[in-house]
């Protein structure tokens, strides 16, 4: 065997992968060949110098450090509406004010309801509400005349009288 | 089904189901060894932190769309290893920018040593391993990435070639044929350090 034939079977040995046979011939080959001995051992030493590669100590605060970021992306999850975001504001700012946009939103999506449930047909049409709306029609104030339409009629009323009024 | 999956595994499935217990069990479990993933990865002690807290904040962020694969450690070596590289690649493009006034650490190393008093060193033993250790850490950030990440995996976290074959996403062979050059690269970095 010569030296470059060793140097592969080395690879092989601390891989892993020799049989017993070829352990053997790489053996006799490295008895009687000072070259590539050294060569192993260099080899075998620079991979045990490794150890010597210390990790320093984790720091006491990793978890809680870890789960606060945890918790500031979450917020921050749930403070972004629509690609707005409340961005700059302190930790407790946006804690203060997370899930502010709920109530806006619960009255917005209500009000499609609404309008889209006359649209549709689905409310009492001015015909169940004539003097209502001819009222807030005429009222110097439409919009308190709408409210106080309201609170008599109830929700339809009111809506209807906001809708209808707004036809005119 | 979830009887024969490893206890990691199983943790990660109870914490997909809103078990949360779960997930700061898991890491506590790893969160060693991903730091020391990262610590040798990026060779810097609050980077590695950062880089850790960033892989399990995506482990957390991934909750909803986990599915078992393969072991959790080889997922988890998947995130930290796309991590860390990651993390380099912003570090690099950033150090980019920075003034070029700033002298090499080196230089500062080798003042401070001129300053300071015969008395205060450690003994020889101790400054030998320093060098050693230095000269390891440099030893490995002089490989390429894909050899290092194999030595990183092989050596400290002792995987198998399969499961280091799994986190790189090549062969087996393409492992062995890594390490094997990461090994000689070495033994040429460290032949002045070792005694034979």
């Amino acid at each position: 065997m010569d030296c470059k034939k060793a140097g592969e079977m080395t690879a092989g040995l601390l891989c892993g992968e020799l049989s017993d046979g070829e352990k053997a011939e790489l053996q006799a080959h490295l008895d009687g060949c000072v070259g590539c001995r050294k060569e192993l051992e260099l080899l075998s030493k620079s991979w045990q110098a490794l150890d010597n590669f210390k990790v320093p100590a984790l720091s006491l605060e990793f978890e809680d450090s870890l789960m606060s970021r945890i918790r500031a992306g979450r917020r921050k999850e749930e403070d972004a509406f629509f690609g707005f975001d409340l961005f700059g504001l302190s930790a407790n700012a946006r804690a203060a004010l997370s899930g502010w946009w709920k109530v806006p939103a619960l009255t917005l999506a209500s009000c499609a309801v609404y309008v889209l449930s006359i649209e549709t047909g689905l409310m009492p049409s001015r015909q169940y509400y004539p003097s209502a709306a001819a009222r807030v029609q005429s009222a110097p104030n439409p919009i308190f005349a709408m409210l106080s339409e309201g609170q008599r009629t109830g929700g339809p009323g009111y809506v209807l009288a906001l809708v209808e009024g707004a036809d005119k | 089904m979830t009887e024969n999956l490893d206890p990691d595994a199983q943790l990660m499935l109870r914490f997909t189901r809103g078990d949360e217990s779960c997930f700061i069990e898991l890491v506590k479990s790893h969160k060693q060894r991903v730091f020391a993933f990262a610590y040798r990865f990026l060779g810097n002690a609050a980077d590695a932190e950062d880089a850790a807290q960033e892989v399990f904040i995506k482990v957390y962020n991934a909750r909803e769309k986990y599915a078992v694969k393969a072991k959790f450690t080889t997922w988890l070596f998947v995130i930290t290893r796309n991590t860390c590289m990651n993390y380099l690649a912003r570090r690099n493009k950033s150090s980019m920018v920075l003034s070029l006034d700033s002298e090499p650490d080196d230089r500062e190393d080798s003042a401070a040593l001129q300053v300071a008093d015969i008395k205060d060193r450690p003994p020889m033993e101790s400054i030998l391993n320093d060098e050693l250790s230095a000269a390891v850490k440099k030893a490995l950030d002089s490989l390429p990435e894909n050899q290092k990440t194999a030595v990183l995996l092989s050596r400290y976290e002792e995987l198998s070639y399969e499961a280091i074959a799994e986190i790189m996403g090549c062969s087996v062979k393409a492992v062995k044929s890594l390490l094997h050059r990461a090994k000689t690269g070495l033994k040429g970095k460290l032949a002045g350090f070792l005694k034979i």
